[in-house]
């Protein structure tokens, strides 16, 4: 099989990332980019890609093996059933779909065209959250005790305003933008949720969407979980900030996770792992040893692209796949509904 | 002024260092102190202060005004009661009582016999949370939106054996005795909690009490706070690990809690607020700026005690009034029900 050729449907934020990442990546053919808003076409033109307003006209017109979709929510399901049915790979932006039941169609829809399905949660690919999962999986440090995260990023007044307003209303929150990348690493690194509760509070901006969280989790393995997260205070403190992964936001060096175990301690994205070095002076009274990990940075999302194109020359296995997809997004629903009903969730 | 003689109940664990902090607190006389074990008359010797073997003959003997029950839990109504009914001034070890019922009727003991109960959060002395409360009660923050508090370490495996074998049964464990100190700090910075949700494990231990937790609060303000608690994992993340208060424990500079305010956030015990200096400059994309505190260290036992001496000739209101060790005793066994029903309690 010669070079994958992959076409992108939607050019806005992040899917703008996508055809910057795609045109510098020479084991693939970025063959072309769809956008209904024909200002695209210059960033297009600029990428050295073809540029349809049609992404019907897109995909039938050019010979594709994969798409990479990054359109709002509420299109994954339609154009994604529709890029299966002309038997095109799929590369979904997060979430799978806007609801379970879009997100159930659309596995379905994969299935049944015998197409691949990988869902765009970009930082499985981070090399620092893959050895933060071999750490904590391959018992590094212990047996799992608990995870705290903690993301406090202050969204400018802007985010809310003109065509961005949707994101003052129910859905277009924290909780369903932000915090569905936290449930997904979490899921990565330690495994299935079984329990969690959620208080949700919008008392700050007073707006009908939600703006601080606390959220209890549960884990498989009988460790606990907890996530504090706020869009309305000053703290710097978040993946995003903290990872230095997009520079849209301000590269500061904090932690925003912290891994327990019962032999060791990982903050990340420091990777420095807390311990006692001998057994008979281990206890509260005694100093810890500090100990770094060495991790070799690579770009998410051009690792991700990598696995796509892999995963469509069948020599690899999507890092999430549809499945997997969906259980986070239903995570992150159960966190939402809790917050509403004031009532735990089990799974 | 005159000094206020006062004596001491139970010279055990807490009695013993508070019998020699009171012989430096100028405000007082420690005149004599009682313990049902005569081994400890060593204590009162060295002290130059009379010793009672019975409790009762020392406050039907001495002079008294006021008395420091620092005496088992299930010791402190009944003694506290018996005491308030000879007209003696309280200060009662945290927690209050044993049980609300219990306090409840310490409480009305000490009304119809017109004496004042303080109750023994030494923490509300230390000049770290006086500030931390200042700084939040006074607005420096904006509007409080949440706060995270971590208390991770390591308790050894001495802490659990021989005589002390009681830790590792319910009610021994890090909510009823740790935990509660958390929550009267929290109480006494950031205001009422009103409901409570907790995820307890004892998965590492394997003892019947619980070894972790992980608990979200929600405050009379609309605040969120979340808590993780372990005894079970190689940390310094704790009150203890931080502070440097116990002077037995290992600590070093770390922060133990975070408070989040629409206008800035509050690193502590590192005592640095991170807020916007540039109001065109607000946001994610922006850096935060920076600013320490300069903190005097003060003893927080001998401030309480010399506090004491003036809650009991009437010249302040106590800083933790029976009503308010009631509630953070109330709170803290809501936490613990929470934990074993599975639903959040609202209080």
């Amino acid at each position: 099989m010669g070079r994958v050729r992959l076409g992108l449907i939607g050019m806005g934020m992040i899917g703008k990332l996508h055809a910057e990442t795609m045109s510098r990546m020479k084991d693939l053919e970025f063959v072309a980019a769809s956008d209904v808003d024909a200002k695209h076409q210059k960033t297009a033109e600029e990428l050295g890609t073809k540029f349809y307003q049609s992404y019907e006209e897109m995909i039938s017109k050019e010979k594709l093996d994969g798409v990479v979709v990054a359109v709002p929510n509420e299109l994954h399901l339609p154009i994604g059933s529709t890029c299966a049915k002309k038997g095109l790979h799929l590369l979904m932006e997060k979430p799978i779909a806007a609801d379970l039941e879009s997100a159930d169609r659309l596995i379905q829809a994969a299935k049944e065209n015998k197409v691949h399905l990988m869902v765009g949660h970009h930082r499985r690919h981070n090399p620092l959250i893959e050895e933060l999962r071999n750490i904590v999986r391959g018992g590094k440090i212990g047996k799992l005790v608990g995870v705290t995260v903690l993301w406090s990023l202050y969204k400018p007044k802007d985010y809310f305003r003109g065509p961005f307003a949707w994101r003052a209303q129910p859905g277009g929150g924290p909780i369903r933008i932000n915090l569905i990348h936290e449930i997904d690493n979490i899921r990565y690194i330690c495994g299935d949720i079984t329990r969690l509760y959620a208080e949700v509070s919008n008392e700050a901006r007073k707006f009908a969407v939600e703006d601080t969280v606390s959220i209890n989790l549960r884990l498989a393995g009988g460790a606990v979980a907890n996530i504090f997260l706020t869009d309305t205070a000053p703290g710097n403190i978040g993946y995003e900030a903290n990872t230095g992964e997009n520079l849209f936001f301000y590269h500061s060096p904090e932690n925003c996770y912290i891994y327990y175990g019962t032999e060791g301690v990982i903050t990340f994205p420091k990777m420095k792992k807390f311990f006692y070095r001998d057994a008979a002076k281990a206890g509260w009274q005694f100093p810890l040893c500090e100990e770094g990990i060495k991790i070799d940075r690579e770009d998410p999302y051009t690792r991700q692209i990598r696995n796509f194109c892999g995963v469509i020359q069948g020599s690899e296995t999507p890092k999430i796949d549809g499945v997997d997809a969906r259980k986070t997004l239903e995570v992150t629903l159960a966190i939402q509904k809790s917050g509403e009903t004031g009532q735990p969730v089990v799974f | 002024m005159e000094k206020i003689r006062l004596g001491l109940i139970g010279l055990g664990l807490m009695g013993t260092p508070h019998a020699r902090i009171l012989k430096k607190v100028e405000e007082c006389d420690l005149v004599a102190a009682s313990d049902v074990d005569e081994k400890q008359k060593a204590v009162t010797e060295e002290l130059g202060i009379k010793f009672y073997k019975n409790y009762e003959e020392m406050i039907g003997t001495e002079n008294l005004r006021g008395v420091i029950l620092a005496v088992p839990n299930h010791l402190h109504a009944p003694i506290g009661i018996a005491c308030a009914q000879k007209g003696l001034h309280l200060f009662v070890e945290k927690p209050i009582a044993q049980s609300v019922s219990e306090a409840d009727r310490l409480i009305e003991a000490a009304e119809q016999n017109k004496v004042r109960i303080l109750v023994g959060h030494q923490r509300r002395f230390s000049s770290l949370v006086e500030k931390a409360r200042e700084i939040v009660t006074g607005g420096e923050l904006g509007r409080l939106v949440g706060v995270t508090i971590t208390w991770a370490l390591l308790k050894p495996g001495p802490y659990f054996e021989g005589l002390l074998s009681w830790r590792k049964e319910k009610g021994g464990g890090p909510i009823l005795i740790n935990l509660i100190h958390e929550i009267d700090n929290l109480r006494y910075i950031c205001g009422e909690i009103e409901e409570v949700f907790a995820l307890v494990s004892n998965k590492v231990r394997n003892f019947p009490v619980e070894d972790t937790a992980s608990i979200t609060l929600r405050f009379r303000n609309g605040a969120l706070g979340t808590i993780f608690l372990s005894d079970c994992t190689p940390s310094l993340t704790s009150w203890e690990g931080t502070t440097g208060e116990n002077p037995l424990l290992y600590h070093d500079f770390g922060n133990c809690y975070q408070f989040f305010g629409t206008d800035g956030s509050l690193l502590f015990p590192q005592m640095k607020r991170r807020y916007y200096s540039d109001p065109e400059k607000v946001g994610w994309n922006y850096p935060v700026t920076e600013q320490g505190y300069k903190m005097v260290r003060e003893d927080p036992y001998i401030k309480e005690f010399s506090h004491f001496c003036r809650v009991v000739i009437g010249e302040e209101a106590p800083r933790t009034s029976g009503e308010d060790g009631r509630r953070t005793l109330e709170v803290t066994l809501a936490i613990q029900r929470s934990g074993e029903t599975g639903q959040p309690i609202r209080l």
